[in-house]
């Protein structure tokens, strides 16, 4: 018996502008869409500017604290009022005729006001436009959309499960460093998809690593599951099955251990898991990982978790925004190995890395075209063939007890098409 | 000139020719013979500042961060038929000009600026370009030079992931 239908997307989603016409005025414009960490804005005046979809935005701290989310665009004439990745400033003054806006994005001074506009001339119409914006375990999102769901209702059971990734100490995470971007080729799903769950490109994509034993725990004995949720949302676990493995999230000081503050479940989400990725719909990526040996380098292996926010450029090419995080408490000698273990792992120069944005660009030139590109991928991976061992935690979603399994990007699939479709 | 002798200046040099060779020929195992055993590679990230002056690259964010050990695995991977990345390996070719050297430790030890172009094309993408500053620091050990530390200060704030998959 069939429980489960696999999904048809179209080849051309891959490969139209049009198709990508709909999804930026869709997908990236009604949903809440990743756009930084409130600790890259800790004081009132700092700012980073991000891409939301096609849109250059700000997110900026007020004096009162308050998160805004901007589009970068000047009311006058929409030039960018700024052009610098971060830092802090009172003002965004825009460098066409002058117009100065606050960092709240209000417009406070126009040059010749008084004598150059009339009396019905009304700066409060004329801030920059502000998206709503919502924050969750220290996650800032942003939607254009003024009502519809809240990014609570949004994340659905999402948000269990970035409570346990994210909230598992009690000092909460940081980002370090900053963020810094790349672009690569390749339709943005693809990337998408690959942290969505696919648990099964590991040992041929990534074979040279399992092969140079630098995969540490994740070439053990492991049992991996899938959960996933009705708005898009992914997660891929996967766990040390030998009991003898202490109990613990792994990879992390025992002074921080002792500050975990997470109830049953949630500990249990955590505890022998080698690797926990996934991605909340549409384009914020994640992965936290257990320790991973890089050649015979004495510094020490330790745990990373690492963001990325996905931005298509055209259909072609995609950009990557890459964040590492690090418990606010663990010691600068931590911080500074994980983010080193982050960027020899999952950065963008990296040779796992270069794995992924290979095949990513080699699908893209394997596209063809409307006469003979048309058969649709295969996402048939996994159903009607059982579900195997228990997860040892229990919590929201649909968790899937099986790790090779295309269950994921059925369901981001099936989403993502309702709500293309909707759209005609 | 900057202060070091002539010869010296030629033999840094040549080095610096010999050593972009044998990454454009790959013959890895070779350009690891001129590293030191604590070498280490860093790609620190371009920041685009308000002030000229100001540094251009971040104090924390990195592109890359490779140390002998890792970059020897680099190379034991890129031998084998499942490196997707490096099978069939790309065209590379290095221009290294502008070359600076300051004394850090008479006879021993020099800070050594050049720029760099790297040429890289392997399809499906087209050929890509990527120049930057490189910061060296090149010792001298038993009578040969040794690369003890290479920094690659890039010339785009946003590189793309072709420009960062060559070892400038
Ligand atoms: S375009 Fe900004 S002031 Fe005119
Ligand atoms: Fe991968």
């Amino acid at each position: 018996m069939t429980l489960e239908q696999s999904v048809n997307i179209p080849r051309s989603y891959y490969r139209d502008q049009g198709a990508l016409e709909r999804e930026l005025a869709t997908i990236f414009g009604e949903g809440w869409i990743f756009i930084g960490h409130e600790s890259e804005i800790p004081a009132a005046g700092d700012y980073v500017t991000r891409n939301m979809g096609a849109n250059p935005v700000i997110m900026s701290r007020t004096e009162d604290g308050e998160i805004h989310v901007m589009l970068n665009s000047c009311t006058h004439r929409g030039t960018q009022v700024c052009k610098l990745a971060y830092g802090n400033t009172t003002a965004f003054r825009c460098g066409y005729h002058g117009w100065v806006f606050g960092a709240d994005g209000d417009l406070k001074g126009v040059p010749g006001r008084r004598s150059l506009y009339g009396p019905e001339f009304d700066p409060s119409r004329l801030g920059l436009r502000q998206a709503r914006v919502a924050v969750r375990c220290g996650l800032v999102f942003a939607t254009w959309a003024q009502d519809g769901l809240s990014l609570e209702e949004s994340l659905g059971d999402m948000l269990w499960y970035l409570q346990g990734l994210l909230e598992l100490f009690s000092g909460g995470l940081e980002v370090h460093g900053g963020a810094h971007t790349v672009d690569v080729r390749g339709n943005w799903k693809i990337h998408v998809e690959n942290f969505a769950g696919d648990g099964y490109h590991l040992k041929t994509a990534h074979k040279t690593m399992f092969d140079l034993g630098v995969v540490g725990t994740q070439a053990g004995t492991v049992e991996g599951f899938v959960v996933n949720d009705p708005h898009g949302h992914s997660l891929r676990a996967q766990y040390l099955a030998d009991e003898g493995v202490p109990a613990v999230a792994p990879g992390y000081e025992d002074e921080l251990l002792a500050t975990i503050d997470a109830d049953e479940q949630h500990r249990r989400f955590r505890e022998r898991a080698t690797v926990i990725h996934g991605m909340v719909y549409p384009n914020l990526l994640f992965i936290t990982t257990a320790p991973l040996y890089f050649g015979t380098d004495a510094d020490g292996a330790v745990a990373f978790t690492q963001l990325r926010q996905i931005t298509p450029l055209d259909p072609h090419r995609h950009r990557v925004t890459y964040w590492t995080l690090v418990p606010k408490d663990a010691s600068p000698d931590w911080k500074r190995r994980s983010y080193l273990y982050s960027t020899r792992q999952h950065g963008a120069a990296s040779f796992f890395e270069a794995d992924d944005l290979e095949n990513f660009r080699r699908i893209d030139a394997g596209l063809g075209d409307s006469v003979a590109g048309v058969a649709p991928y295969n996402y048939e991976l996994g159903l009607d063939v059982g579900e195997r061992s228990t997860p040892p935690w229990t919590g929201p979603g649909r968790i899937v007890r099986q790790d090779l399994t295309e269950a994921n990007q059925r369901n981001l699939v099936k989403r993502y098409l309702e709500q293309m479709e909707a759209g005609r | 000139m900057s202060g070091v002798s002539i010869e010296l200046h030629r033999e840094i040099e040549q080095f610096l020719v010999d050593e972009a060779d044998l990454l454009d020929t790959h013959r890895q195992a070779e350009w690891l013979d001129l590293l030191h055993d604590d070498f280490s590679y860093r790609v620190p990230v371009p920041v685009a500042r308000e002030e000229p002056t100001q540094d251009h690259y971040d104090a924390v964010l990195e592109f890359a961060n490779e140390s002998k050990s890792f970059l020897s695995m680099r190379f034991q991977r890129a031998d084998s038929d499942f490196a997707w990345a490096e099978r069939p390996a790309a065209f590379v070719r290095h221009f290294v000009s502008n070359l600076r050297i300051d004394e850090l430790d008479p006879g021993r030890a020099w800070r050594v600026r050049t720029n760099v172009m790297v040429v890289r094309a392997r399809l499906p993408e087209s050929p890509v370009l990527a120049s930057a500053e490189r910061v060296d620091r090149i010792e001298r050990h038993d009578g040969r030079l040794l690369l003890r530390e290479r920094v690659v200060r890039l010339d785009t704030e946003r590189p793309n992931d072709s420009q960062l998959s060559s070892i400038f």
